[in-house]
């Protein structure tokens, strides 16, 4: 009988396949699903900052080193092609469960 | 005698840019790879960053087209890909750009700029930390006109 710790992990792969992000930490690569997105661009003095809010989340045994806040990731891919192939900053790491962990990123200049 | 104004903080900002980006070419510069923005721009803003800010102007003598500008110059480094000493080399740099004796002659000498520096003073520094950045600030007051061309 699958422990829930199992089943939760084979429920988050099953996520994984229909909604897949990929990240790019440390030159690896690493599959997890992404929050709903708001990105604007707020204007002060310099010009234009990205300001983006997103929670990604991955699953926690994938990683030998895990994220931590202040870390550079990279969108490899996701379901909106604007995000894709832009560094963001991880502002927070959460983890809510013994399987996934959940990556607060925001733009690399965010005010 | 010097036009009234004459868009005078518009053209400070970019002398003033017009300096440090100058300064980014030299051998061995702590800037070589920031970015220069103007205070007022469009532009997107990478990671770091330097700004070149005439913030307000105030007429020296009434009447007479001669300003005093208070300028800031703030200097933007991410504390997490940068890092503190790599940025307090850079605000160095760009403080020693500034706080020469020579300045007003510097900013004379630029074409582009159709603009007359007679004077800066008051310098002064700070430093904060904002938004996972190390930010130093420069500010002083530039005396200045706008040249009539």
């Amino acid at each position: 009988m699958a422990t829930i710790a199992q089943q939760l992990a084979s429920d988050f792969d099953a996520m994984i396949k229909d909604f897949r992000v990929t990240v790019t930490f440390n030159g690896s690569n690493y599959y997890g699903t992404m929050s709903e997105t708001t990105k604007g661009r707020e204007l002060d003095e310099g010009g234009m900052y990205t300001d983006v809010d997103a929670i990604i989340t991955l699953k926690s045994g994938d990683f030998s080193t895990k994220p931590k806040a202040g870390d550079k990731i990279m969108l490899a891919d996701c379901f909106e092609c604007s995000l894709r192939y832009e560094n963001y900053r991880v502002q927070s790491v959460e983890y809510p469960d013994g399987v996934t962990l959940r990556l607060a990123i925001i733009g690399l200049n965010q005010k | 005698m010097p036009t009234f104004y004459n868009d005078v903080d518009s053209r400070l900002e970019a002398a003033l840019e017009n300096l440090v980006t100058t300064q980014k070419s030299v051998s061995g510069s702590n800037i070589s790879s920031v970015a220069v923005h103007t205070g007022l721009s469009s532009e997107n803003v990478p990671e770091d960053i330097i700004v070149c800010f005439a913030e307000s102007a105030q007429e020296t003598i009434s009447g007479t087209g001669t300003w005093t500008v208070s300028c800031s110059v703030m200097i933007y480094s991410s504390a997490d890909s940068t890092g503190l000493a790599t940025h307090r080399l850079r605000v160095s740099e760009v403080r020693d750009v500034f706080m020469d004796t020579d300045i007003a002659t510097t900013v004379n000498a630029d074409n582009t700029e159709v603009l007359t520096a007679i004077a800066f003073q008051n310098f002064s520094f700070s430093q904060r930390a904002e938004e996972r950045h190390f930010v130093g600030e420069i500010t002083f007051d530039v005396i200045c006109y706008g040249s009539e061309s």
